[in-house]
């Protein structure tokens, strides 16, 4: 798993690219940690290059998605790959976040 | 053309490591489609998980035994463990899928995600073992 980061005025947009899997998992987990605590702003994770996620990647996003949504930021998702919105689709996951954004609507929304 | 592999791993972290390299090299020689293959790394990852965190109760140095098998039409992986007896399948499904954000849990999704990504989930205990069995179709 490689993490690149970018700021705008509005967000922070992370591309995680790889796995978030049951090896990668514990750096993912304190990466999004720190950056939702360290940033009160919006964050965009583009997904474009990520391969897979399993349902402790899940738990990790809904806990910060929670965070974020407590203090009014957003926690935005964007170019999901296929079988990954097939694990949000049977996870409810859904009802959370939009699965259909790419990069450029997902900045609109912030 | 039955194919088998059979690999020993640890409880930890790093046996995962050792499982998800053997998949992807299975996956690569056995020349299994893409969406097969992450449906049943999710499958295998959440069930041996669950072995380690519930099962073993997070000790490191217990075995697991998982065999995979490639079938005319599918791909089976069988996972073996010596922990308590425990069925996955008796593991509730989550309720709140439908609820709004502040209502839902933060985990409890694994073994609802065995379930959805896999043809054939199947439970026996056999020998003071556990041995869970997961089915994808190829086709």
């Amino acid at each position: 798993m490689e993490i690149t980061e970018k700021k705008t005025d509005k967000a922070i947009i992370a591309e995680i690219n790889g796995r978030i899997d049951a090896v990668t998992t514990s750096d993912a987990e304190q990466y999004l940690n720190s950056l939702v605590d360290n940033n009160e702003t919006n964050i965009i994770i583009d997904c474009k290059n990520l391969d897979y996620i399993n349902s402790s990647g899940l738990r990790i996003l809904i806990m910060n998605l929670k965070k974020q949504t407590a203090r009014n930021k957003k926690l935005l998702l964007c170019n999901l790959q296929n079988n990954i919105k097939d694990v949000f689709k049977f996870s409810g996951f859904t009802n959370l976040f939009d699965v259909e954004l790419d990069l450029d609507q997902a900045l609109q929304l912030v | 053309m039955l194919r088998n592999k059979i690999i020993n791993i640890k409880s930890r972290t790093s046996g995962m490591e050792i499982m998800n390299e053997q998949l992807a090299r299975l996956v690569k020689d056995w020349e299994i489609a893409d969406d097969v293959a992450f449906s049943m790394n999710l499958a295998l990852e959440e069930i041996v998980t669950n072995i380690i965190d519930y099962g073993y109760k997070g000790v490191e140095d217990y075995d697991i035994i998982i065999r995979f098998t490639l079938e005319k039409h599918r791909l089976r992986i069988q996972i073996k463990d010596n922990a308590p007896e425990f069925n996955p399948l008796d593991v509730k499904d989550p309720d709140d899928l439908d609820k709004p954000l502040e209502e839902r849990n933060v985990g409890g999704l694994g073994i609802h995600l065995v379930k959805k990504f896999t043809d054939n989930f199947s439970y026996r205990r056999s020998n003071g073992k556990n041995i869970v069995t997961l089915t994808k179709n190829l086709d």
